[in-house]
């Protein structure tokens, strides 16, 4: 075949017209999603990926009136299993929280789903169950605010106690429940991108409403018996 | 002495420039590869970056020894090298191991490489050589979609349509640009074209990236996924894109973003001014590769710089054109831009192979026309100069 030079690059030239041709269609797509349809495939990936949640705000303290703290509240971690998992992974994960902490744990195939493993987790064991977090997804560390009491046994009625209703703490008896709107607080609103597996991503929590935690309940001397100030 | 000086006037040679434009690319790609990972685990040693950069380590090594080689060896043993490369080609479908539902990869000791990526140069050289010795056009087509069809083959059973789709390019491109027959080409499209369409539309996950393409937002969660996942990535980008660290799509959402969905990632953090950019850049290879070839008077030399520059912006712009989905979605790499060992070396191996092709006149041709011309002209022009001068002595292979 006789292969003449000046025709093979005429021939090049027009496959790289062609070429240039393909190249501006691209660019119109590319153009037409980041720039005219930008918002509406914004709007829905916003939908698909972001989250809104709430964050308690802390119960205010009852303080009694030599300034000793009667009742106040305190964030508590908890490992918890939200998702059922293999059972080759369920033998990994309970050889991996004996570690964390030791003891004895159930078959994690068969256990009611959600279920919490490790409740009240110290600092140093949250720092060593942050990487199971990575190697099971399936597990999550779980905040929640939990109430503590510095009261004698007699004072425990007048203190009175409080339950997790709608998620949030509701006081039922006594203080707690006589000052729960000043104890309450606002809870805080944020909103999070979660993976395709729920997980948050990193460096995407947004804070939209700061929490308002709920005011000190100071009370009155023993003598004065009409109601505490609040702090 | 005008016509003297405008020969010696372009401030930096071609050969060089077409050097850079891939340089540019190959750092684009790390930084790519860089950002689609920032938020998890960039910068570890088990990172795609840290990892890529070893592959280019090895590319690059290819890219300096196909150098070496002269263009007159490589073509005299372009069928024993298409044997070799189609061996492995053949045997992955019993011998290698299955990922992402395709059996194309060997497992070298945790490594892992793709036959059918080294296999591309060498297919290209066997392309080259079997058009440019056929007594005429017709003879040039039938023996081209023969090669095609032994390569294709195993490509089928693999299967890998991405790559395919590549390897069919290559071959139209090469007839193309040696025969030029319109009516063997429209023939040879029109007789492939359907036998391919069926072949692939035989496969269930096909069909459904078909659907997925179609109406993506018909199945947002199951095959339109990943095409709804592109535009997500590409829309978050913008025009100016959302900057390095904080291409939050790419790094939760979008599929591959370090391979298969390398662009649209790259566009998240760069914008569409970035991958505009980036077009214009691929396009500069078969733009620059023009006046590389014309040099070459030889048409096996000349024809294969041409065939292996474009097959290159052909695979990029097939890969770019999935991202932005003008396309449906297949699973292939953008040369230079994605992770991927074997695509890198491969394509590196290419360019080698074209740069022998541009460089080595004859056998006797001195060692000084190797990669260290490549620094040397790059950091002198007067370097650059003095070699464009001895190209002028060259001979054709063959001759």
């Amino acid at each position: 075949m006789e292969i003449n030079n000046e025709h093979m690059q005429q021939r090049t030239v027009r496959l790289v017209l062609i070429l240039a041709a393909w190249a501006v269609v691209i660019v119109i797509f590319l153009l037409n999603y980041s720039v005219f349809q930008r918002d509406r495939y914004r709007r829905q990936s916003r939908k698909l990926a972001w989250r809104t949640g709430t964050y308690t705000a802390l119960r205010g303290r009852i303080i009694a009136a030599d300034g000793t703290v009667l009742a106040w509240s305190e964030k508590r971690y908890a490992l918890m299993l939200t998702r059922m998992i293999a059972a080759d992974k369920a033998a990994d994960l309970v050889q991996e929280l004996s570690r964390l902490r030791p003891g004895s744990y159930p078959d994690l195939t068969a256990v009611q789903i959600p279920r919490v493993l490790c409740p009240r987790l110290s600092p140093d064991e949250i720092g060593r169950a942050a990487p199971l977090l990575k190697r099971f997804p399936a597990l999550q560390l779980l905040a929640r605010e939990e109430r503590a009491y510095r009261i004698s046994a007699a004072d425990c009625a007048r203190v009175g106690e409080v339950i997790w209703r709608g998620g949030r703490m509701v006081g039922i008896s006594g203080l707690e429940q006589q000052y729960d709107r000043v104890l309450t607080g606002r809870d805080g609103v944020y909103r999070v991108m979660v993976n395709r597996h729920g997980q948050w991503v990193p460096g995407s929590w947004q804070a939209v409403n700061a929490p308002e935690n709920g005011r000190d309940v100071r009370l009155p001397p023993p003598d004065r018996v009409h109601g505490g100030q609040h702090e | 002495m005008g016509g003297n000086m405008n020969r010696r006037l372009p401030l930096i040679q071609p050969e060089i420039r077409l050097a850079l434009t891939i340089l540019i690319l190959l750092l684009w790609g790390g930084f790519t590869i860089y950002s689609s990972e920032s938020m998890s685990n960039a910068g570890g040693s088990e990172s795609f970056g840290w990892r890529q950069l070893c592959w280019g380590g090895i590319g690059m090594l290819f890219f300096l020894g196909a150098i070496q080689i002269h263009f007159e060896r490589l073509y005299a043993y372009s069928w024993y090298l298409a044997v070799v490369v189609l061996a492995p080609l053949l045997l992955v479908w019993c011998c290698g191991i299955r990922i992402n539902g395709m059996s194309g990869w060997y497992n070298l000791g945790g490594m892992f490489f793709q036959p059918s990526e080294i296999a591309k140069p060498f297919f290209l050289l066997l392309l080259c050589r079997l058009a440019a010795t056929a007594k005429n056009a017709g003879q040039a087509a039938w023996r081209l979609a023969t090669a095609l069809l032994v390569f294709a083959a195993p490509l089928l059973l693999q299967p890998d349509f991405g790559t395919l789709l590549v390897y069919g390019a290559a071959t139209v491109t090469v007839f193309w640009i040696f025969a030029g027959k319109l009516k063997w080409l429209i023939l040879g499209l029109l007789t492939g074209g359907p036998l391919l369409l069926a072949a692939a539309l035989s496969q269930q996950y096909i069909l459904r990236r078909f659907s997925g393409y179609f109406a993506p937002e018909s199945d947002p969660f199951g095959a339109g996924w990943h095409t709804l996942q592109l535009r997500y990535a590409i829309a978050g980008g913008g025009l100016t894109g959302s900057g390095l660290g904080h291409a939050v799509w790419s790094n939760s959402y979008l599929p591959y973003s370090y391979c298969d969905s390398a662009f649209a990632a790259m566009t998240e953090t760069t914008g569409a001014i970035g991958g505009i950019l980036v077009i214009a850049l691929f396009l500069a290879i078969a733009v620059t590769a023009l006046p590389c070839g014309s040099r070459q008077s030889d048409p096996i030399r000349r024809g294969f710089i041409y065939c292996g520059s474009i097959m290159i912006v052909i695979q990029a712009f097939i890969h770019i054109s999935v991202n932005v989905t003008l396309f449906p979605v297949t699973g292939l790499t953008c040369p230079f831009i994605s992770y991927g060992g074997s695509s890198l070396t491969g394509t590196l191996l290419l360019v080698g192979m074209m740069f022998s092709a541009m460089w080595h006149r004859s056998p006797a041709a001195p060692k000084a026309m190797s990669y260290a011309a490549v620094t040397v002209s790059l950091l002198c022009r007067q370097s650059a100069i003095v070699h464009s001068e001895r190209y002028c002595n060259r001979q054709p292979v063959g001759e």
